[in-house]
């Protein structure tokens, strides 16, 4: 009927299991138990059988409480952790039905340097404190194979200008900046390369009100002009609300519900998702 | 005439798992349809289930039961009852706008991007969109003023005519409306309802909640009332 048959990364399986597991341990771990652990083994199931596809330009939520496996999804994906099972392939990259999670250590940094980017809720995880905010940027265009030294400095300028960071200062690390202002850094930074692809763990948590105002305006912006897809981890509702279309609810370690933002918000069809929203202020 | 939707047996109930599985039967059984640019009113006492009905058709509720068939422009006929995701993102960008009773926006946006955005994410350039914005703005009456600044801190009338503006810039193919009029002055009002009669002119089919009489008379073609989610029969005369 509708062509909508085009996709940029299709996630199938993703498991990721902590320790010793037997036969039994997906089965008797996940909502229904309301445990993320083995009774049998004592292994910890951080997230099992995940599936999902995200188009080109889209932006995907993940809701769920702490330890629902939200941050673990994400960083299966850009390889901060190995997976147990699953795959995921990403349109473009080989014959499109290649599992990036089992390719070589050298192409996992390829596609890191060429196809991703990551935002990690700590700015310390995505930035090198004793780099200046500059260099940090620089690193990542090096990364990516663009070695001419004025165009590196020059896309640094526009990347901290674009995020509201002031360009003169730069030179300094971010460790004299506030937390939002090394936010917006470690985003600069994480879209240096102009990835398709764009990661964002818990990136406004912390933050103040306002300062979080600026960087979901900031992240939405970035979607709206480059087009880059994005997948937005967060326990926090109203953030999922601004910036996406679609959401996936998990809870120890499974996809709950998936749906429709609007959807998933007011007419929530899982017991879980009904309490998380009925719980907002 | 085509129709541009043709709902049939659609019924709604609300399950709610955290208060004991208790079930709310918000809309049942319904049957009608919206010819090419009809603008249908809806019309019933608070929770009769018109809200319900129209977050059915724009799926932001999942129907329970029934057919939602809807003749998109661009895809043909499609039943919005069963359709995938991506299917409804792509008939929302394109043809089919909801302007909800409340305005929801996003911080430090303002008033004029959040109107404009409408015609981006349909391919226009933001300058163009930009333009095409504030005519609508101004059309409608708000205050120049207001143009850079941010909605949420408007007044309920302020904020009303952005979500009018923000859902009929597009020329939808559908529209979906509720209470476009009510914290609207008069002459706001019939600015209001011309501009959606201006959309039917140009095709455009609607369906339209208002507990406002004047504005039930002036807008709509046909009047649909729901009681107890259920259309009540107009009794024969």
């Amino acid at each position: 009927m509708m062509d909508n048959k085009e996709w940029l990364l299709k996630v199938e399986n993703l498991t990721k299991i902590y320790g010793e597991h037997s036969v039994n341990t997906l089965d008797k771990t996940g909502p229904l138990f309301n445990s993320n652990q083995c009774p049998e083994t004592g292994a910890i199931v951080a997230c099992a059988n995940i599936d999902f596809t995200l188009h080109p330009g889209e932006v995907l939520g993940i809701v769920g409480e702490s330890g629902s496996g939200k941050s673990t999804l994400v960083k299966l994906l850009y390889f901060d952790l190995m997976a147990t099972a699953g795959s995921a392939c990403l349109k473009g990259y080989k014959e499109d039905n290649t599992n990036i999670l089992e390719v070589s250590n050298q192409q996992k940094r390829f596609l890191r340097n060429h196809k991703m980017g990551m935002v990690y809720q700590n700015p310390r995880d995505g930035l090198n404190f004793r780099f200046s905010s500059g260099g940090n940027i620089a690193e990542k265009l090096l990364m990516a194979g663009n070695f001419h030294v004025g165009s590196i400095r020059e896309r640094a300028s526009y990347l901290l200008e674009s995020t509201e960071v002031p360009v003169p200062r730069m030179d300094e690390t971010p460790e004299s900046f506030s937390g939002g202002m090394q936010q917006r850094v470690q985003i600069s930074k994480a879209i240096a390369n102009n990835p398709p692809l764009l990661f964002l763990d818990e990136v406004t948590t912390g933050l103040d009100v306002s300062v979080q105002a600026k960087v979901l305006d900031m992240i939405r912006r970035l979607q709206q002009d480059l087009n880059i897809a994005m997948i937005v981890v967060s326990h926090d509702l109203s953030v999922i609300r601004m910036l996406t279309d679609r959401t996936i609810v998990m809870k120890n370690g499974r996809i709950v519900e998936k749906g429709l933002t609007d959807q998933i918000l007011q007419d929530p069809q899982h017991g879980y998702t009904q309490l998380l929203v009925s719980s907002l202020l | 005439m085509e129709h541009t939707i043709e709902v049939k047996g659609l019924s709604k109930r609300f399950t709610m798992h955290i208060l004991n599985d208790k079930v709310i039967h918000a809309i049942q059984n319904l049957d009608f349809f919206i010819k090419e640019g009809e603008i249908v009113g809806l019309a019933g006492k608070s929770g009769a289930g018109k809200s319900t009905l129209i977050k059915c058709i724009y799926r932001t509720c999942i129907p329970s039961k029934g057919e939602i068939i809807y003749n998109s422009k661009k895809f043909g006929k499609i039943d919005l009852a069963k359709a995938d995701d991506y299917e409804i993102l792509a008939l929302r960008k394109s043809e089919m706008t909801y302007c909800s009773q409340f305005l929801s926006v996003i911080p430090r946006v303002t008033a004029i991007d959040v109107v404009a955005v409408s015609l981006v994410s349909k391919g226009e350039s933001w300058g163009n969109a930009r333009q095409i914005a504030k005519e609508y703005l101004s059309k409608l009456g708000l205050d120049e003023e207001l143009w850079d600044a941010y909605p949420s801190t408007f007044s309920g009338g302020e904020q009303q005519r952005i979500n009018v503006a923000r859902a009929i810039i597009s020329k939808p193919h559908f529209l979906l409306i509720d209470e476009p009029t009510a914290s609207l002055d008069q002459k706001t009002k019939d600015i209001v309802i011309n501009m959606v009669l201006d959309l039917k002119n140009q095709g455009t089919s609607v369906l339209c909640i208002t507990h406002d009489p004047y504005t039930m008379e002036h807008i709509a073609d046909r009047v649909i009332e729901l009681k107890d989610g259920k259309i009540v029969e107009p009794a024969l005369s």
